[in-house]
């Protein structure tokens, strides 16, 4: 479901399958949540590989967040339009942190 | 009209949402393609996941009608009745992202089947859901939402 790199104690996080919905939801979560709880603060998601994301994607990905807390930090980026266009829908572009590359997104993190 | 029966399986959504997209794509500008794959996905979820309470192998009629100014996209199952309230619910409050806690993990299905499309109909007829979801492709269509 997911692949992770850490380095300089930003996780980064990319989402392996081609989409991020129902059938898969919950293992996302759980999988990400076991990162948190393992120590990772920071974290990079990149959604790069990912073509949708439904409700249940966007809750899994609301939930990371919250585990991560006001302590911690979550950047994303690799939005596809369809994947933006769930964002914009939900109002999700106004709580999670959106970047165009993995570069931003890293440094956001980082500072 | 293309159409297509599936079984209850969340697994089947995403090929579902492809073959949306494929039978819109000719006419349909790309945005609008989004919109109609999201509406599908959530349609399909709520059928699977609540009209039929997660119970594989159940009947799911879908069937497209791509038209010159809309698309229509009809839903059948044979699961639980779409309580009325259901349909008129808004997603929960104002989104305020410095309170983390309180941010909603559910309940987006139907309040975004309604933001993508322009016109949502609902009926049972006989022990049939029919959900019709209309997407307006041209600008007079969509101001009317007819």
């Amino acid at each position: 479901m997911i692949s992770t790199e850490t380095r300089d104690g930003v996780t980064m996080v990319r989402v392996t399958e081609a989409r991020l919905n129902a059938a898969n939801a919950i293992h996302f979560r759980r999988e990400s949540i076991a990162l948190v709880d393992g120590g990772a603060t920071r974290l990079v998601i990149d959604l790069g590989q990912v073509s949708f994301v439904d409700s249940s994607g966007l809750a899994a990905l609301v939930a990371v967040l919250k585990r991560v807390g006001i302590t911690g930090s979550l950047a994303i980026f690799g939005l596809q339009p369809v994947v933006r266009r769930m964002f914009e829908l939900t109002r999700m572009d106004r709580v999670f942190h959106l970047y165009p590359d993995a570069a931003s997104a890293r440094s956001a993190i980082a500072a | 009209m293309p159409a297509l029966d599936i079984t209850s399986e969340i697994a089947a959504v995403g090929a579902v949402t492809d073959w949306v997209a494929d039978v819109s794509r000719r006419h349909v500008d790309q945005a609008r393609i989004h919109d109609i794959q999201i509406a599908c996905a959530e349609a399909l979820n709520n059928i699977i996941l609540h009209a039929y309470r997660r119970r594989t192998g159940m009947p799911i009629a879908i069937s497209i009608n791509v038209l010159a100014d809309r698309v229509a996209l009809v839903l059948r199952d044979r699961g639980r009745e779409l309580p009325a309230a259901a349909l008129t619910r808004e997603v929960d409050g104002d989104l305020d992202p410095g309170n983390l806690m309180m941010l909603p993990e559910s309940g987006a299905g139907l309040p975004l089947i309604r933001a993508c499309s322009d016109n949502v109909r609902y009926r049972r007829v006989g022990r049939w859901n029919e959900l019709t979801l209309i997407f307006c492709t041209r600008a007079s269509a969509r101001s009317t939402g007819q």
